[in-house]
Order: structure tokens, then C-alpha cells, then sequence
């Protein structure tokens, strides 16, 4: 069985494929792929005629709750498996936040069961950093990596502990893999529900400043550099966040990160009339922090696009502001080609 | 008149017009409570709910006394915040409400937005009582009125609230209220209460009391409340009272027509010395008053109320 796929756009950045093309696949493999018109001579039993469409590899995310196990009326591996492939993502990474958290080897494994039960997306599980996700000990991180993990992390909540992230980093360098961090200083945070600014004066919500997520920012750079660890940061949202990372990879402190695709397109004053779809951890920040984003995928800073799909069930949604849960769903409203003019956006400059 | 909501959920969704339209309606009702019998039919047929989740003496009295001087039938639900976290949702609570064919939701929620939330999923007219750190409209539409019965058009006036502007609903209320009639509006208070980029609400923000009411023709002294936060945002009452709080000493050196209001209930001592609460200037017991015509009004404006005629104010 021999296809090929013509006519649509190519875009490949690792090939650096960007242009209309062809795909030529033998059975389930790809054969060939090339800008222009296929060779002549090329054999099909089936031509695929995608003009007009995007044609890119599967996408990675590597940053998703897929709630299973514990919160299985939320998402499961199934389901998330399931809407990561509708919306063209082939492999995705999933957080240690569930109930009970991915402490244990047994955990990882029971993951990777029931990945290859539902066998749709490559699923690679996380880690938690601590013991119990508790943020008070390190977890058996050794048999954890035997098990499978690609990285460690506490996400959900930020290791406050400065002692507990300095030895998480050390002691996973060992391995070669990063923690994972969600930058928030909760003292800081102060039970806001949204970025503090003019709109949460305006709206009279409580704020989390910009500064409780920079603080742990320069704080994680800070302990990544002295450690010579790998650290990762999740879904980076403030002007000042970019910038730090900037100065530190500058340095060769081995640090990536991520950004949200919300945290790209929209800002708090979404939030104007308490729509709690709005409602994110770390929370939807204001325009300035929006074209720093958009700046730092321009100019390398920022190493990916991360949906941080975080499902909710509509009960914990469909309440007052300050009771709804945060987070957002990251891929059902994700269309191939939405998904695709990200990516292209990552190779050709952004605009703003 | 300039009228078509439903409900009335903050300052902030009216127009200048709109607000001068319940102002009006206001002084027609007013003369109501000067009578032997206190009561017109105006909301005679019409249910109206005080939904209550939060503490409150003045205000739910406010507004059930407005409720009967307009003749509605009224029920009045206290719910502890305690039983709310483990019993139904809001949105549960008050669709079983309207199940009975009511007409008015009156709720004070602790949470900023339950009332836009609520009103975004009901029929019946929500009135805000106050959310949260929201709005408090009906404070501050009472607080206008009272103003502009002492100053007449408030366009140029120099307005000055002070307190602890960050927690409050009655200051946000009034910043838009007295904004959109055209008053200058400053708000004092200690750094850790006065709310980032609040100067983008249209206001001048300032730390010096006794310069900020230098040339004001009227202060609102916010109630104080110090174990609001885990934080500590300023040191102490007496350190407050010192920098923020009116007194006769401070009174000495301010315009002899200062007006000076106060939402209730007074910290004395605090933000208020009893010399001021209770002296010339003050028009603390004026804006009580003034309360009853001003929700009376509203209850009829968003009961679909458009012009008042004879029949709605007879006795
Ligand atoms: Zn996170
Ligand atoms: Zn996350």
C-alpha cells in the first residue's frame, strides 16, 4: 500500500520544510518528502489531494494533565489520548498531578499500560520531584527515571521549599533530566485569581502580581546555574520571566521553557465580565508581558509552545469567580491547521 | 427617562443619563416617607428575595424597608457562608428561587461578580446589595444623591474618599458613579490599600490627607477594617487613625462647607472622631434617609417601572 499526499502545505521545521510539497508513505512509513511536485515516476495506489491544508510530523506536547488516575470524570488517558490526535498531536507529556500523584515506579507503569491499551499518542509521564507531591522530600526519582519518567515535577504547585529545589536539581543531573517547575511564590500570589493590574482593581478580584511568579523565576535560574541541573520552566507568562531567561541562557545556564498558546493570544482583560474560562494558573497577564512572550519565541528564548490542557468538568467551571477552578482545555478547540501556523510562526518571525 | 435594565449590577454599566434617571425617580419617592402612611402600591404583585450571604444590618434593613414602603411581598434568606461550601451552588440555590415566579434577587455575596454571574443565568431582575470588592451601587447612588441635594451638579466638584480603597465596594461604586456625573475624584489612604492602576478608573490618588481635602467640597470616610488579610497592610488602628482619621483638630484647618459622609457602620476613633460623626458637617444620618428613596427607586426602575404615575404613589 503506497500513498501520496500533494498539493499541501509542508511544514517541517526540523527538515526545515516550509512550502507546498509532497509526502510519499509506504505502508505506515513516511518514504519521501520534498518540495515542489512529486518526482515523476511515483507510484501511488492512492493520491491525496491536500490543497488548501497543512501538511506537518505529528505535534509534541510537552506539557498536559490528562487527570488520570483519580480525576477519571475530568479526562482520562483514553479520552486525552483521544482529542491530543484530533488535534494533531502525536506525543504528549503528562503531569504527576494526579490523585494519588506519580510518585512510584508502579505509577509510571500503569501510564504506560494504559497508553499502550488505548494505543493513540505516544504518552510520556512525569514524575513528582517530591514524595507524596508534598514538596517536603524527594521521591524515588532513581527508580522513577528506571521506570520511565522524562522529567521530574512538583506542577499544580511550585516547590517553595528553596533546600528541596536545589537538591531536586542536583540530584536529577545524575540522570539527565529536567525539573519541571511552576514558578510561584504562593506567599506572593496571595490567593489571587487573577493578574494583578487595572483589571483586577476594576473588577475588584484579588491579584497575583507578576512579581510572584519572576521571584521563583530568578530564584529556579539562580539554583539551576549553581547546581549545573536542567531546569525547565513551565508555562513562563511575565515580561520579566523572558527577560531572566534570556540573561541566563546568555550565561549557559541549561534552562528551557515554555509558553502557553493562551498566554500568546489573549490578555486579562478577558476576564472583564468574570468569565471563569479565563480563570489560569499562572494567570492571563497584560499586553506588555504578551509581546515580551511573543518576542522570546522570536528570538529563541522561549523553546516551545506548551498547551498545558488542563480539563475541567463544567461543575467546577460553572460557578462564582473566586470559586472556579483554574484551567483550560488545550486541544478540542485546536484545529490541525491552528495548531500548524503555530509551529510556522516558530520558524518565520512572529508578529505581534 | 432614560431606562431598560433588568437589573443593576454596578456603576461601572450605567450611563451619566441612567444614573440621573434613578437620582429623579429617587426624589419623587421621597416625599413617600414623609407621610402618615408610609406606602404606595408602586411594586404591589411583584416578589422580591433579600438573598443575604454576608453579614449585614443597614443594608438588608435598607432594603426590605424599601421593599414594603412599595408594597411588595418579601422573603428574606440569611445564608451563612459556612453552609454554602458544602451545600448547593449559588446558581442552584436561586433557580429554585425563581421556580416560585419571583420578581427581585436583592443578594450581598462575598464574592466579586456573583451578581453578574447570577444575572447572566436567571430571568428575575438582580439588584446588587454589594459583592465582594466589586460594587455597592445602591451605597453609592444614596451617596450621590445625598451630595447632590448639598451641591447641586456635581460637574467640578472636588470629591475625596478615603480609606481602604483596595477592599472596597463602596469606593469603586462611587469612583464610577461621581466620574461618569463629572466630579473630580481623589482617594486617599495608605499605600498597601490604595489597588494598582486604580488611576486608571479616572481618579488623582494621594497619601496626605490634609492636603487632599484642602480644596474638597465633600470626603467619604471609608470604614476601616485591619484583620481583612493574612497580611498585615498597614501597622495599627492608632497609627491609621493618626494619618487617615477625621477629627475636630484636623477639621480646623479644612473648608468650613466640607460635607463629610461615611457609608456606616463608624469605627469611632477611627476614621471618625464622635465630634465630626456627629457635628455641622456631617450628612452621616441624612445618606440613612436618603437610602429608602434611592432602592425604593431602583426596585421600581428594574421592575420595569418607566415613568412614575399618580397610581404608583397613591396612598
Ligand atoms: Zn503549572
Ligand atoms: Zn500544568
Amino acid at each position: 500500500m503506497t500513498t501520496v499526499i500533494r498539493n499541501g502545505y509542508l511544514m517541517d521545521p526540523a527538515r526545515q520544510l516550509d512550502g507546498h510539497g509532497w509526502v510519499h508513505i509506504k505502508d505506515t512509513q513516511i518514504a519521501g518528502v520534498g518540495l515542489g511536485e512529486p518526482p515523476a515516476g511515483l507510484a501511488a495506489d492512492e493520491t491525496i489531494d491536500a490543497r488548501g491544508l497543512v501538511v506537518a510530523p505529528g505535534f509534541i506536547d510537552l506539557h498536559t494533565h490528562l487527570r488520570e488516575p483519580g480525576e477519571e470524570s475530568k479526562e482520562t488517558i483514553e479520552s486525552g489520548s483521544r482529542a491530543a490526535v484530533a488535534g494533531g498531536f502525536s506525543t504528549i507529556v503528562c503531569m504527576p498531578n494526579t490523585k494519588p500523584p506519580i510518585d512510584h515506579a508502579s505509577l509510571v507503569k500503569f501510564i504506560h499500560l494504559e497508553a499502550q491499551r488505548v494505543n493513540l499518542a505516544n504518552v510520556l509521564p512525569v514524575g513528582t520531584v517530591s514524595r507524596g507531591r508534598e514538596g517536603k522530600e524527594l521521591a524515588d526519582i532513581g527508580e522513577l527515571v528506571n521506570a520511565g519518567v522524562v522529567a521530574i515535577s512538583d506542577d499544580g504547585a511550585p516547590i517553595m521549599d528553596s533546600g528541596l529545589m536545589r537538591c531536586a536539581l542536583e540530584y536529577a543531573r545524575m540522570f539527565g533530566i529536567p525539573v519541571m517547575e511552576h514558578c510561584e511564590d504562593l506567599q506572593l500570589a496571595n490567593l489571587g485569581v487573577m493578574n494583578e493590574g487595572f483589571y483586577s482593581t476594576k473588577l475588584g478580584l484579588r491579584g497575583a502580581p507578576t512579581v510572584a511568579e519572576d521571584v521563583m523565576v530568578a530564584r529556579n535560574l539562580l539554583l539551576a546555574e549553581y547546581t549545573g541541573g536542567r531546569l525547565h520552566l513551565c508555562h513562563l507568562s511575565t515580561a520579566g520571566g523572558v527577560r531572566m531567561v534570556r540573561d541566563a541562557k546568555a550565561r549557559g545556564v541549561q534552562v528551557t521553557c515554555e509558553v502557553t498558546p493562551h498566554h500568546l493570544v489573549l490578555t486579562d482583560a478577558a476576564v472583564c465580565d468574570y468569565d471563569t474560562n479565563f480563570k489560569m494558573n499562572p494567570p492571563l497577564r497584560a499586553e506588555a508581558d504578551r509581546l515580551a512572550l511573543i518576542e522570546g519565541i522570536n528570538d529563541g528564548t522561549i523553546d516551545a509552545i506548551a498547551t498545558d490542557h488542563a480539563p475541567h468538568s463544567s461543575t467546577s467551571k460553572d460557578v462564582e469567580f473566586d470559586q472556579a477552578a483554574n484551567g483550560v482545555v488545550g486541544w478540542v478547540d485546536c484545529s490541525k491547521e491552528e495548531a500548524a501556523s503555530w509551529c510556522a510562526r516558530r520558524t518565520s518571525p512572529w508578529r505581534a | 427617562m432614560a431606562w431598560d435594565k433588568k437589573d443593576l449590577l454596578g456603576l461601572e454599566y450605567l450611563s451619566a443619563e441612567e444614573i440621573l434617571t434613578v437620582l429623579d425617580t429617587a426624589r419623587a419617592f421621597s416625599e413617600v416617607s414623609t407621610r402618615a402612611i408610609k406606602k404606595v402600591p408602586a411594586l404591589r404583585g411583584k416578589t422580591v428575595v433579600n438573598l443575604f450571604y454576608e453579614a449585614s444590618t443597614r443594608t438588608r434593613a435598607s432594603f426590605e424597608l424599601a421593599e414594603k414602603r412599595l408594597s411588595a411581598d418579601i422573603i428574606n434568606m440569611n445564608v451563612s457562608t459556612s453552609s454554602v461550601t458544602k451545600g448547593e451552588t449559588l446558581l442552584d440555590t436561586v433557580r429554585n428561587l425563581c421556580a416560585y415566579k419571583i420578581d427581585v434577587i436583592v443578594i450581598r455575596h462575598a464574592m466579586s461578580g456573583a451578581p453578574i454571574y447570577l444575572a447572566r443565568n436567571i430571568e428575575c431582575s438582580v439588584v446588587n446589595a454589594g459583592d465582594g470588592m466589586h460594587e455597592h451601587p445602591t451605597q453609592a447612588l444614596l451617596d450621590i444623591y445625598t451630595l447632590r441635594e448639598k451641591l447641586g451638579d456635581l460637574r467640578g466638584r472636588r470629591i475625596v474618599i478615603v480609606g481602604d480603597i483596595a477592599h472596597s465596594r463602596v469606593a469603586r461604586s462611587n469612583i464610577w458613579g461621581l466620574t461618569k456625573l463629572g466630579a473630580q475624584v481623589t482617594v486617599v489612604g495608605p499605600s498597601t490599600l490604595i489597588p494598582r492602576e486604580i488611576e486608571q478608573m479616572g481618579v488623582r490618588v494621594q497619601h496626605n490627607l490634609d492636603e487632599a481635602l484642602r480644596d474638597a467640597d465633600a470626603v467619604n470616610m471609608l470604614r476601616i477594617q485591619r484583620e481583612r488579610e493574612k497580611l498585615t497592610l498597614f501597622p495599627s488602628l492608632r497609627e491609621y487613625a493618626i494619618l487617615f482619621g477625621l477629627n475636630r483638630t484636623r477639621m480646623q484647618g479644612l473648608p468650613d462647607k466640607l460635607i463629610v459622609m461615611h457609608p456606616g457602620p463608624i469605627n469611632r476613633g477611627v476614621e471618625l472622631s464622635g465630634s465630626v460623626a456627629d457635628g455641622p458637617n456631617s450628612v452621616i444620618l441624612e445618606q440613612v434617609t436618603n437610602s429608602l428613596a434611592v432602592r425604593m427607586a431602583v426596585l421600581f426602575l428594574v421592575t420595569g417601572g418607566t415613568s412614575l404615575h399618580p397610581e404608583h404613589m397613591s396612598a
